[in-house]
């Protein structure tokens, strides 16, 4: 295997850059802590390199389906018929109307893009209710407690159910502050935890799913 | 000078301790000494859902989650859903299920490709993997990805669908997708708000840490196994922590707040 393949490699990089960045959070090092804040500029450099992958990628994807005419070829038709539309549109070119910042660009990104990131956004109205449905069905006593519990808030946040009884709302408020609040802190600390013992182990060159899979 | 940095000399403390207890045990289970690990049903049937998509003929696909891997609170996450791929990988290049992988950044792309790569080398089907088909970027844009991926899921009618990583609003999309073509999913988050969603459209839902012992779990790595017994460790302390503090601010003391922000 060639040396730069070994996984060593990239196992003393992320421990050296770990350290780079644990050092200058817990001890006070000026000069240490701009190399620190220096080194994470170095990702938004490594992300706009990654955009050109992204459009080779996608172009070879969506080529291949369009030129295999596979099942629904005429979307991945669509998709590279508007990234290409709109990187042209990208190229700063001022004098005739192209680039970031012109009219053109900024209304494409306004009226088209914006509305349908909403749109998905709103749609997930739908999802809840049908998600639900599923849940609220009491075939477990966990799910009797979820049913019960959701039926209350609901209630105490629907105008109709304050009218019918004012307890409502103090009940919600208590499964809130009390069974509510003691499971998100357990899960809260739980998942810190093992954050934490990820990181020391990726930083030991334990953890090495993330590297070829932990294989050579 | 301080050379520490101030209200932070508490959190290097732990992290000395935790460091220190995974080390030990670490190199008991080189002694031979692996701590036993508790069973969690929604990686136990991993292996049943690569088999139930073999028999279908139809696809698993294997979600990392969205976020970054620089992320110092998400990327543990995206760290902890690839090394679930790369035994998925394997698994399914042996039984000969497809696998699709879904991308939304740029700079995991080829980290997942090549995971895949050695899942399928390792089992000898290298032939099998199509990188360009089979692990797609869709779209850096959160609801460009959603939609991207569940239109993938339907139309190939998953059989499987595991995400395990870091979602936000688009979870509830991915899991309710995955009901309603019939896959057997299991998703797992340390996202207290997304959890629920999860739960409620999931067949199996790991959560919080459940997701960062996941790949030591699959792969039954004794080392790593015992490192999850260090982080056991961990939390030990901070159940002392929380019935001492509960105990001072009864009777009136905040010894333990000045503690902690020392």
């Amino acid at each position: 295997m060639a040396w730069y393949r070994r996984i060593e490699i990239p196992i003393i990089l992320t421990a050296v850059f770990c350290v780079i960045q644990l050092v200058p959070y817990f001890v006070v090092v000026p000069t240490w802590e701009t190399y620190a804040e220096e080194f994470v500029d170095w990702d938004s450099v490594m992300e706009t390199f990654a955009l050109f992958i992204g459009f080779i990628t996608l172009m070879m994807l969506h080529g291949r389906i369009v030129s295999r005419r596979s099942k629904g070829w005429h979307w991945s038709a669509w998709v590279l018929i508007t990234m290409i539309g709109y990187t042209i549109i990208g190229i700063p070119i001022r004098s005739i109307g192209l680039g970031r910042g012109t009219e053109l660009f900024e209304d494409i990104r306004m009226f088209v893009m914006t509305p349908l990131s909403a749109a998905m956004y709103a749609s997930l109205g739908f999802w809840i209710a049908s998600a639900a449905y599923r849940a609220f069905r009491a075939r477990t006593l966990e799910a009797a407690v979820l049913l019960v519990s959701g039926t209350i808030v609901m209630l105490a946040n629907a105008p109709i159910g304050t009218s019918i009884w004012g307890g409502f709302v103090p009940l919600k408020d208590w499964i809130f502050d009390v069974p509510n609040m003691a499971t998100m802190r357990a899960i809260t600390i739980g998942a810190a935890l093992g954050a934490l013992a990820l990181g020391v182990r990726t930083l030991m060159g334990r953890e090495r799913g993330y590297l070829r899979g932990g294989g050579e | 000078m301080a050379i520490l940095q101030e209200g932070r000399i508490f959190g290097l403390l732990v992290l000395i301790y935790i460091f220190a207890a995974i080390i030990y045990f670490v190199n008991r289970a080189a002694k031979g000494k692996v701590p036993m690990l508790r069973r969690i049903p929604g990686l136990d049937v991993v292996d049943e859902a690569i088999g139930r998509a073999t028999e279908m003929g139809r696809p698993v696909f294997a979600s990392h989650g969205i976020a970054s891997l620089t992320s110092s609170t998400t990327g543990p996450q995206t760290i902890a859903g690839l090394g679930v791929l790369g035994y998925l990988a394997e698994k399914c290049a042996e039984v000969g299920a497809k696998l699709n992988v879904p991308v939304r950044r740029l700079t995991v792309w080829p980290i997942a490709v090549e995971i895949c790569e050695t899942g399928y080398r390792k089992a000898g089907k290298l032939e099998d993997f199509d990188a360009m088909d089979q692990v797609r970027f869709l779209s850096g844009q959160q609801f460009g990805f959603s939609s991207n991926y569940m239109g993938w899921m339907w139309r190939d009618k998953a059989a499987a669908n595991i995400m395990i990583g870091a979602y936000w609003a688009e979870s509830l999309q991915l899991a309710e997708t995955g009901a309603r073509v019939g896959a057997l999913q299991i998703a797992g988050t340390a996202q207290t708000s997304q959890i629920a969603f999860f739960v409620a459209a999931c067949d199996y839902c790991l959560i919080g840490e459940e997701i960062y012992s996941a790949g030591a779990y699959l792969a039954k790595d004794s080392e790593m196994i015992a490192s999850l017994a260090g982080q056991d460790m961990g939390k030990l302390l901070a159940l002392a922590l929380i019935i001492l503090g509960t105990l001072a601010v009864t009777f009136g003391s905040d010894i333990l707040t000045k503690l902690l922000s020392y």
